[in-house]
Protein backbone atom coordinates (compact mmCIF):
# COMPACT_ATOMS: atom_id res chain seq x y z
CA UNK A 1 0.00 0.00 0.00
CA UNK A 2 1.56 3.44 -0.78
CA UNK A 3 1.60 6.31 1.33
CA UNK A 4 -1.76 8.17 0.28
CA UNK A 5 -3.50 5.24 0.19
CA UNK A 6 -2.48 4.30 3.42
CA UNK A 7 -3.58 7.57 4.95
CA UNK A 8 -6.94 7.62 2.77
CA UNK A 9 -8.07 4.54 4.56
CA UNK A 10 -6.87 6.01 7.98
CA UNK A 11 -9.04 9.06 7.75
CA UNK A 12 -12.30 7.24 6.53
CA UNK A 13 -11.73 5.02 9.72
CA UNK A 14 -11.22 7.74 11.83
CA UNK A 15 -14.69 9.02 11.24
CA UNK A 16 -16.17 9.17 14.60
CA UNK A 17 -13.94 11.79 15.92
CA UNK A 18 -13.23 15.85 15.72
CA UNK A 19 -11.70 16.91 12.66
CA UNK A 20 -9.57 18.59 14.56
CA UNK A 21 -8.18 15.49 16.42
CA UNK A 22 -8.42 13.98 12.60
CA UNK A 23 -5.60 15.95 11.14
CA UNK A 24 -3.47 15.48 13.98
CA UNK A 25 -3.61 11.96 13.72
CA UNK A 26 -3.01 11.99 10.27
CA UNK A 27 -0.29 14.51 10.35
CA UNK A 28 1.25 11.81 12.86
CA UNK A 29 1.44 9.03 10.23
CA UNK A 30 2.21 11.36 7.49
CA UNK A 31 4.82 12.32 9.33
CA UNK A 32 5.97 8.29 10.13
CA UNK A 33 5.94 7.92 6.37
CA UNK A 34 8.36 10.95 6.09
CA UNK A 35 11.04 9.63 8.18
CA UNK A 36 10.88 6.08 6.87
CA UNK A 37 11.63 7.09 3.82
CA UNK A 38 14.72 9.19 5.00
CA UNK A 39 15.36 5.80 6.62
CA UNK A 40 15.52 4.44 2.76
CA UNK A 41 12.73 2.60 3.14
CA UNK A 42 9.67 2.39 0.42
CA UNK A 43 6.09 3.56 1.36
CA UNK A 44 4.90 -0.31 0.96
CA UNK A 45 7.76 -1.10 3.72
CA UNK A 46 6.92 1.24 5.98
CA UNK A 47 2.59 0.54 5.44
CA UNK A 48 3.33 -2.73 6.03
CA UNK A 49 5.16 -2.40 9.63
CA UNK A 50 2.62 0.37 10.94
CA UNK A 51 -0.34 -2.30 10.71
CA UNK A 52 -3.96 -2.50 9.10
CA UNK A 53 -5.21 1.48 8.69
CA UNK A 54 -8.51 -0.18 9.77
CA UNK A 55 -7.48 -1.59 12.78
CA UNK A 56 -5.59 1.78 13.57
CA UNK A 57 -8.54 3.83 13.27
CA UNK A 58 -11.02 1.57 14.98
CA UNK A 59 -8.55 1.81 18.40
CA UNK A 60 -8.52 5.93 17.97
CA UNK A 61 -12.17 6.08 17.15
CA UNK A 62 -12.79 4.29 20.40
CA UNK A 63 -10.13 5.98 22.98
CA UNK A 64 -12.02 9.06 21.64
CA UNK A 65 -15.38 8.25 22.39
CA UNK A 66 -14.39 6.56 26.02
CA UNK A 67 -13.10 9.73 26.55
CA UNK A 68 -15.79 12.21 25.53
CA UNK A 69 -18.17 9.79 27.47
CA UNK A 70 -15.82 10.28 30.40
CA UNK A 71 -16.42 13.84 30.01
CA UNK A 72 -19.56 14.64 29.42
CA UNK A 73 -21.52 11.63 31.08
CA UNK A 74 -24.32 10.85 29.08
CA UNK A 75 -26.56 7.52 27.91
CA UNK A 76 -25.68 8.03 24.23
CA UNK A 77 -21.81 8.56 24.99
CA UNK A 78 -21.53 5.27 26.97
CA UNK A 79 -23.74 3.51 24.30
CA UNK A 80 -21.41 5.11 21.34
CA UNK A 81 -18.24 3.95 23.23
CA UNK A 82 -19.56 0.92 24.36
CA UNK A 83 -20.08 0.18 20.73
CA UNK A 84 -16.68 1.32 19.39
CA UNK A 85 -15.02 -0.39 22.15
CA UNK A 86 -17.14 -3.87 20.71
CA UNK A 87 -15.91 -2.98 17.38
CA UNK A 88 -12.30 -3.34 18.09
CA UNK A 89 -12.85 -7.37 18.34
CA UNK A 90 -14.74 -10.60 18.53
CA UNK A 91 -13.54 -11.30 22.11
CA UNK A 92 -14.93 -7.81 23.39
CA UNK A 93 -18.66 -8.64 22.11
CA UNK A 94 -17.91 -10.95 25.27
CA UNK A 95 -16.39 -8.78 27.83
CA UNK A 96 -17.86 -6.01 27.39
CA UNK A 97 -21.51 -6.62 26.07
CA UNK A 98 -22.44 -9.20 28.44
CA UNK A 99 -21.45 -6.64 31.45
CA UNK A 100 -22.95 -4.07 30.11
CA UNK A 101 -26.84 -5.95 29.32
CA UNK A 102 -26.50 -7.65 33.00
CA UNK A 103 -25.94 -4.07 34.37
CA UNK A 104 -28.91 -2.17 32.57
CA UNK A 105 -30.77 -5.26 33.34
CA UNK A 106 -30.05 -4.82 37.19
CA UNK A 107 -30.74 -1.28 36.91
CA UNK A 108 -34.22 -2.08 35.16
CA UNK A 109 -35.59 -4.55 37.32
CA UNK A 110 -34.31 -2.17 40.31
CA UNK A 111 -36.30 0.82 39.08
CA UNK A 112 -39.19 -1.13 38.43
CA UNK A 113 -39.05 -2.65 42.22
CA UNK A 114 -38.71 1.31 43.72
CA UNK A 115 -40.89 2.47 41.17
CA UNK A 116 -43.90 -0.11 42.52
CA UNK A 117 -43.22 0.15 46.07
CA UNK A 118 -44.06 3.91 45.62
CA UNK A 119 -47.27 3.37 44.06
CA UNK A 120 -48.02 0.39 46.31
CA UNK A 121 -47.08 2.34 49.20
CA UNK A 122 -49.42 5.47 49.34
CA UNK A 123 -52.47 2.99 47.69
CA UNK A 124 -51.89 0.77 50.85
CA UNK A 125 -51.87 3.58 53.18
CA UNK A 126 -54.71 5.47 51.33
CA UNK A 127 -57.04 2.57 51.75
CA UNK A 128 -56.09 2.03 55.23
CA UNK A 129 -56.82 5.40 56.28
CA UNK A 130 -60.38 4.85 54.32
CA UNK A 131 -61.09 1.78 55.79
CA UNK A 132 -60.97 3.28 59.78
CA UNK A 133 -62.67 6.34 58.54
CA UNK A 134 -65.44 3.85 57.68
CA UNK A 135 -65.48 5.29 53.87
CA UNK A 136 -64.85 1.56 52.35
CA UNK A 137 -64.97 -1.38 53.79
CA UNK A 138 -62.86 -5.01 53.46
CA UNK A 139 -60.43 -3.56 51.29
CA UNK A 140 -57.10 -3.97 54.21
CA UNK A 141 -57.90 -7.62 55.58
CA UNK A 142 -55.90 -7.24 58.85
CA UNK A 143 -54.92 -4.32 61.23
CA UNK A 144 -55.94 -0.93 59.74
CA UNK A 145 -53.42 0.94 61.76
CA UNK A 146 -50.77 -1.38 60.62
CA UNK A 147 -51.50 -0.88 57.17
CA UNK A 148 -51.01 2.72 57.56
CA UNK A 149 -47.83 1.76 58.75
CA UNK A 150 -46.93 -0.47 56.28
CA UNK A 151 -47.69 1.81 53.41
CA UNK A 152 -45.19 4.25 54.54
CA UNK A 153 -42.63 1.89 55.09
CA UNK A 154 -43.02 0.56 51.69
CA UNK A 155 -42.97 4.23 49.64
CA UNK A 156 -40.48 5.30 51.94
CA UNK A 157 -38.13 1.86 50.97
CA UNK A 158 -39.28 2.63 47.29
CA UNK A 159 -38.13 5.93 47.15
CA UNK A 160 -34.54 4.85 48.87
CA UNK A 161 -34.22 2.30 46.14
CA UNK A 162 -34.55 4.98 43.60
CA UNK A 163 -32.31 7.32 45.22
CA UNK A 164 -30.03 4.25 45.61
CA UNK A 165 -30.55 3.60 42.15
CA UNK A 166 -29.34 6.82 41.34
CA UNK A 167 -25.45 6.79 43.17
CA UNK A 168 -25.63 2.82 41.37
CA UNK A 169 -25.48 3.87 37.86
CA UNK A 170 -23.26 7.01 38.75
CA UNK A 171 -20.81 4.80 40.47
CA UNK A 172 -21.31 2.08 37.69
CA UNK A 173 -20.80 4.88 34.80
CA UNK A 174 -17.43 5.40 36.52
CA UNK A 175 -16.22 2.20 36.79
CA UNK A 176 -17.62 1.11 33.22
CA UNK A 177 -15.12 4.18 31.68
CA UNK A 178 -12.21 2.75 33.42
CA UNK A 179 -13.02 -0.53 32.11
CA UNK A 180 -13.66 0.02 28.95
CA UNK A 181 -10.38 2.24 29.10
CA UNK A 182 -8.50 -0.69 30.71
CA UNK A 183 -10.21 -2.75 27.65
CA UNK A 184 -8.49 -0.90 24.93
CA UNK A 185 -5.11 -0.48 26.80
CA UNK A 186 -5.06 -4.34 27.79
CA UNK A 187 -7.60 -6.83 25.91
CA UNK A 188 -8.09 -5.25 22.78
CA UNK A 189 -4.17 -5.40 21.15
CA UNK A 190 -4.35 -9.28 19.58
CA UNK A 191 -4.44 -7.92 15.93
CA UNK A 192 -2.59 -4.74 16.27
CA UNK A 193 0.58 -5.13 18.07
CA UNK B 1 5.86 -12.76 21.68
CA UNK B 2 2.39 -13.04 23.15
CA UNK B 3 0.63 -9.62 22.41
CA UNK B 4 -0.88 -8.48 25.43
CA UNK B 5 2.35 -9.39 27.19
CA UNK B 6 3.62 -6.31 24.63
CA UNK B 7 0.31 -3.94 24.76
CA UNK B 8 0.80 -4.27 28.43
CA UNK B 9 4.34 -2.91 29.12
CA UNK B 10 4.33 -0.83 26.24
CA UNK B 11 3.23 1.90 28.09
CA UNK B 12 6.13 1.53 30.53
CA UNK B 13 8.98 1.48 27.78
CA UNK B 14 7.88 4.40 26.35
CA UNK B 15 7.79 6.12 29.14
CA UNK B 16 10.80 4.98 30.18
CA UNK B 17 12.71 6.17 26.74
CA UNK B 18 10.91 9.37 27.16
CA UNK B 19 12.58 9.59 30.64
CA UNK B 20 15.83 10.08 29.24
CA UNK B 21 15.19 12.37 26.64
CA UNK B 22 12.51 13.64 24.77
CA UNK B 23 11.77 12.14 21.09
CA UNK B 24 9.52 12.01 18.61
CA UNK B 25 7.42 9.28 17.79
CA UNK B 26 9.79 7.87 14.44
CA UNK B 27 12.57 7.32 16.89
CA UNK B 28 10.50 5.89 19.68
CA UNK B 29 8.65 3.51 17.31
CA UNK B 30 12.69 2.95 15.90
CA UNK B 31 14.10 2.16 19.82
CA UNK B 32 11.82 -0.36 20.46
CA UNK B 33 11.33 -2.01 17.29
CA UNK B 34 14.81 -2.87 17.73
CA UNK B 35 14.12 -4.60 20.81
CA UNK B 36 11.40 -6.28 20.16
CA UNK B 37 8.65 -6.86 17.60
CA UNK B 38 6.06 -4.38 17.38
CA UNK B 39 3.40 -3.66 15.07
CA UNK B 40 4.74 0.31 14.19
CA UNK B 41 1.02 1.76 13.90
CA UNK B 42 0.13 1.25 17.54
CA UNK B 43 2.65 3.27 19.29
CA UNK B 44 0.79 6.48 17.68
CA UNK B 45 -2.51 5.71 19.38
CA UNK B 46 -0.37 4.58 22.58
CA UNK B 47 1.23 8.29 22.43
CA UNK B 48 -2.00 9.78 21.99
CA UNK B 49 -3.45 8.34 25.49
CA UNK B 50 -0.29 9.33 27.12
CA UNK B 51 -1.23 13.03 25.74
CA UNK B 52 -4.71 12.97 26.80
CA UNK B 53 -3.97 11.57 30.47
CA UNK B 54 -1.45 14.47 30.89
CA UNK B 55 1.74 12.29 30.90
CA UNK B 56 3.07 13.74 27.59
CA UNK B 57 3.24 17.10 26.27
CA UNK B 58 4.65 17.68 22.51
CA UNK B 59 6.36 20.65 20.50
CA UNK B 60 7.36 20.82 17.14
CA UNK B 61 11.15 21.03 16.02
CA UNK B 62 12.28 21.75 12.86
CA UNK B 63 15.11 19.24 11.66
CA UNK B 64 17.92 19.93 9.23
CA UNK B 65 16.80 16.92 6.80
CA UNK B 66 12.92 16.33 6.58
CA UNK B 67 9.83 17.44 7.93
CA UNK B 68 9.45 19.43 11.43
CA UNK B 69 9.24 16.57 13.74
CA UNK B 70 6.78 15.97 16.32
CA UNK B 71 8.74 15.53 19.93
CA UNK B 72 7.19 13.69 22.72
CA UNK B 73 8.13 14.92 26.57
CA UNK B 74 7.90 13.16 30.50
CA UNK B 75 5.51 15.42 32.12
CA UNK B 76 6.02 16.05 35.94
CA UNK B 77 2.67 13.60 36.06
CA UNK B 78 4.45 11.35 33.87
CA UNK B 79 7.19 10.93 35.77
CA UNK B 80 4.71 9.85 38.59
CA UNK B 81 3.02 7.05 36.43
CA UNK B 82 6.21 6.05 35.09
CA UNK B 83 7.89 5.21 38.41
CA UNK B 84 4.82 3.35 39.51
CA UNK B 85 4.14 1.37 36.86
CA UNK B 86 7.90 0.40 36.71
CA UNK B 87 7.81 -0.05 40.79
CA UNK B 88 4.96 -2.83 39.94
CA UNK B 89 6.44 -4.42 37.07
CA UNK B 90 9.95 -5.11 39.22
CA UNK B 91 7.68 -6.84 41.74
CA UNK B 92 5.69 -8.32 39.11
CA UNK B 93 8.56 -10.18 37.03
CA UNK B 94 10.40 -10.55 40.23
CA UNK B 95 7.21 -12.65 41.40
CA UNK B 96 7.07 -14.71 38.18
CA UNK B 97 10.91 -15.19 37.80
CA UNK B 98 10.37 -16.84 41.79
CA UNK B 99 7.47 -19.46 40.71
CA UNK B 100 9.07 -20.48 37.26
CA UNK B 101 12.44 -21.04 39.01
CA UNK B 102 10.88 -23.39 41.60
CA UNK B 103 8.64 -24.73 38.64
CA UNK B 104 12.08 -25.79 36.85
CA UNK B 105 14.21 -26.90 40.18
CA UNK B 106 11.08 -29.48 40.89
CA UNK B 107 11.18 -30.43 37.67
CA UNK B 108 14.96 -30.56 37.72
Amino acid sequence: MQKDEYLKKLGLALSGISETERQDILADYAEHFEMGALDGRTEEEIAESLGDPKTIGREYTAVSLVKRAEHSPSAGGIGRAILATIGLGLFNLIVVLIPFICIITILAVLLVIGFSLCCAGPILTGGAVLEMLGIVSGVIFFSAPAAIFLGIGLTCLGLLIIIGEFWLARLLYRIGIRYLKWNIAIIHGSESI
Amino acid sequence: MNAQFKKGVLDMCVMALLGLRDRYGYELVHEISERFEISEGSIYPLLRRLLTEGYVTTYLQESDEGPARKYYSLTKQGIMARDELIREWREFSAAVSDLIGEMTNAEG
